[in-house]
């Protein structure tokens, strides 16, 4: 394996983040009994691990290494932490303990894992660096007992020269062409382990930066879940959408809507609504209701692994009543010639209820809903102006048409007055 | 920010018979005399908590103490929130958090206290993660600032807020009260009344005033406050048109039902937990055979909305559920 046998002996020979790998050389020639430790933020593969255990060597420690992510609650990891920390000498050696990969620990209060390890790293008699991916909220108290270095995806210049250098090496006869060497180090996204991957692979003869591109429009990729006759195929098309699973409720772009696969699957079931009978309708809804509930689990708690069984959970879950109906993609889930006015409606109401709800000291819901009719109501029976109206309590200009139109439907309707 | 508003004021009975001052406050007389009580000593005024249905004046005494307390500045020492617009911990951390922090100006201090007040409305919507951010802010800021906290549902207010505050339990209004206030207004606005209307409204409403004011005033409208045009009245509300949807989706007018939904998130503003409120309500009135399996799907779905996140997709379900329900009952 490249990403092994590749894997840096000597501080000097790894690459990017240099600033980085400095303050960390500083970090422990300067440690003493009481020092804060050290924690390394970055993404995958940019040689935080490499760095620990070049460390160790050039400074002559002995590396204690716990991956984390095995052990995640409180009692465990005390297990394991808590000897080393207070018996330094019994070894007669110098530790340096690593906890790498620490996201994997779980930061719930019950469990405690996180907040065990802040206890344990107040005052640390040995020098402990820790490795973790991403900031993340669980972290906070951390990052305020220790000291933080963050590490940046290797730029792709860095990348290519270190290419160079691994294919010299490697002596090999086949020549890589500069763009087959772009596409190595694009596909690689900063990460040096998944560089000496995707090389390693294109040697071998199979092409693992084509398959980058093999994810699919979400138009083609819905239209192939509801064409599939067997619902492992329909998960496949469901898992290879250039789409994901996205919680709304945390603001979302155009794009992101579009990109959304729970909203795609919703819509386009339902443009179709018409065809469907009761019992298909509420099948299909309650499978996507529940898929919903895990995505709003997702965004709230980010237990991002739970988002690997939605796929199934829909696939097999819809695959009975949705196969075979014809079912297409479509972004819109009623017919654009009824949604298009209430959404239009809707654009210019918005600014009246909040004005309005401010006035009466209520929500815009309690105002659309026990206000509102009244208000318009009233406005009739006295022959009030609804632009007067809104000039004389300094409403936005729009406010006053947009009852002015709700009027006139109500007048055309004429619901009240049989 | 919100203004008093004259025109409004004129125009819907509702604002202008909204008491101004405490004692102005109907039926909720144990209430008043205690709020008066505390107001006496203002510096000790604790933090207040009032639990209740819609209608029967929570919003409007907070707003009476508001104004007793901090005098003719009250509105620019006040700051109104409501949770049913802004329910997450954005609202906390920048609404709530930001206005506490901000002493009262020197200038403002011509009145007896040194803090100001924000009001916290339909607080039960907050997330509970927002509420644990409030629970903090509460405490860091008394120096600065009191919190009314209105709710419908105390038990959906975390244990540790209710216990920074003293709890005030409004009552549904009474039957005579509703009634009493209903005829006040027909005589001041010179308007013709039948009984048996009032009582009419009372027992649509359940003693919502907020709701049989604006009944009142919509059949008057009419030319006179007679059954037949409370009747026509009700038929206006908010909850009727929910009520609309819920019979349609039972009837397995699937398509209908999703429409009508539509136009009353988009256009009206409603909100998802408000639309399970009337639902269940008219529900619950409809007298229907399955009840007891619509107050479990009705309950299912409400947990489901709070934890999913597609609203509308929550919502489409309980649709299709109902209409199968109903396809049931045939
Ligand atoms: N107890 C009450 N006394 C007098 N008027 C009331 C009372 N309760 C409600 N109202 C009327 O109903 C309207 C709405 O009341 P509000 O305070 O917003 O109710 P809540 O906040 O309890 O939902 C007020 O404007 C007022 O006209
Ligand atoms: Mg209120």
């Amino acid at each position: 394996m490249w990403s092994e046998f590749y894997r840096p002996r000597k501080i000097e020979q790894m690459i990017g983040n240099e600033d980085g790998r400095l303050n960390v050389v500083k970090w422990l020639s300067g440690w003493v009994v009481g020092s804060r430790p050290l924690f390394l933020i970055g993404p995958p593969g940019v040689g935080k691990t490499s760095l620990v255990h070049v460390l160790a060597r050039q400074f002559d420690y002995d590396l204690v290494e716990l991956n984390a992510s095995d052990t995640r609650n409180r009692e465990e990891l005390e297990r394991m932490i808590l000897p080393m920390l207070t018996n330094t000498s019994i070894l007669g050696k110098r530790l340096l303990l690593f906890l790498d990969e620490i996201d994997g620990i779980s930061g719930r209060e019950d469990t405690g894992g996180i907040e065990s390890i802040v206890n344990l790293m107040k005052e640390p008699t040995i020098p402990v660096i820790m490795a973790a991916n991403k900031r993340d909220a669980k972290f906070k108290e951390l990052t305020k007992v220790s000291k933080v270095i963050e590490f940046d995806p290797v730029p792709p210049r860095l990348l290519m020269l270190f290419l160079e250098q691994v294919i010299k090496k490697e002596k090999k006869i086949k020549k890589l062409d500069p763009e087959e060497k772009i596409s190595i180090v694009n596909n690689s996204h900063g990460d040096i382990r998944s560089l000496l991957n995707i090389a390693q692979s294109k040697y071998a003869g199979y092409d693992v930066t084509t398959q980058d591109n093999f994810e699919i429009d979400i138009a083609d990729a819905i239209n192939g879940f509801f064409s599939s006759d067997a619902p492992q195929k329909a998960r496949d098309f469901l898992s290879s959408a250039d789409a994901s699973y996205q919680d709304p409720r945390f603001g979302m772009s155009p794009e992101e809507r579009r990109k959304d696969k729970l909203n795609a699957l919703y819509s386009s079931t339902m443009s179709y609504s018409s065809r469907l009978d009761i019992a298909s309708l509420s099948s299909i809804l309650d499978i996507l209701s529940k898929a919903d509930i895990i995505v709003g689990r997702v965004g709230e708690n980010r237990q991002w692994s739970l988002l690997k069984y939605i796929d199934n959970i829909i696939a097999y879950g819809l695959f009975p009543t949705t196969h075979n109906k014809g079912i297409k993609y479509n972004q819109y889930s009623m017919s654009w010639p009824v949604m298009g006015p209430i959404f239009s409606r809707g654009r210019s109401m918005k600014g009246l209820l909040s004005e309005m709800a401010d006035i009466t000291h209520t929500s815009k819901s309690v105002f659309g809903a026990e206000y509102f009719p009244y208000l318009i109501q009233i406005m009739i029976d006295s022959k009030m102006d609804p632009r007067e109206f809104a000039e004389l309590s300094n409403l936005d200009e729009k406010s006053g048409e947009v009852i002015a139109k709700e009027i006139d439907r109500i007048k055309k309707k004429g619901t009240r007055h049989r | 920010m919100s203004t008093t508003n004259k025109i409004l004021s004129n125009l819907m009975w509702v604002e202008k018979y909204r008491p101004i001052k405490l004692e102005q406050v109907i039926n909720q007389k144990e209430i008043v005399n205690g709020l008066k009580n505390l107001i006496k000593n203002p510096y000790e005024i604790p933090h207040l908590l009032f639990a209740g249905p819609a209608g029967v004046g929570k919003t409007t005494t907070a707003l009476c103490i508001a104004r007793e307390l901090l005098g003719e500045d009250w509105q620019r020492n006040t700051l109104e929130l409501n949770a049913s617009d802004e329910r997450g911990i954005k609202m906390v951390r920048e609404r709530v958090k930001e206005f506490a922090s901000v002493m009262k100006l020197a200038t403002d201090t011509n009145d007896n206290v040194s803090f100001r007040i924000i009001i916290l409305d339909e607080a039960d919507e907050m997330t509970s993660e927002a509420q644990t951010a409030l629970r903090r802010i509460i405490e860091d800021s008394s120096k600065t600032t009191r919190f009314i906290i209105i709710c419908n549902y105390l038990s959906q207010i975390i244990e540790p807020i209710q216990s920074r505050c003293v709890v005030f339990r409004f009552m549904r209004l009474a039957k005579e009260d509703v009634i009493g206030y209903l005829k006040m207004i027909c005589e001041k606005e010179g308007v013709k009344y039948e009984e048996k209307a009032l009582s009419q409204i009372y027992a649509a409403t359940s003693g919502d005033l907020r709701h049989s004011i604006n009944i009142l005033q919509a059949s008057a409208g009419m030319g006179s406050v007679s059954i037949a045009n409370v009747i026509a009245s009700i038929g206006l509300s908010g909850k009727t048109k929910v009520g609309e949807i819920i019979r349609s989706a039972i009837a397995g007018k699937f398509n209908d039902a999703r429409i009508k939904l539509l136009e009353l998130t988009n256009v009206y503003g409603m909100s998802e937990t408000d639309f399970l409120k009337y639902a269940n309500q008219e529900l619950y009135d409809m007298k229907l055979e399955h009840l007891d399996e619509l107050a479990a799907l009705m309950a299912e779905f409400d947990y489901r909305l709070a934890v999913g996140a597609h609203p509308e997709i929550q919502l489409s379900a309980l649709l299709a559920q109902l209409g199968k329900l109903g396809s049931k009952g045939k």
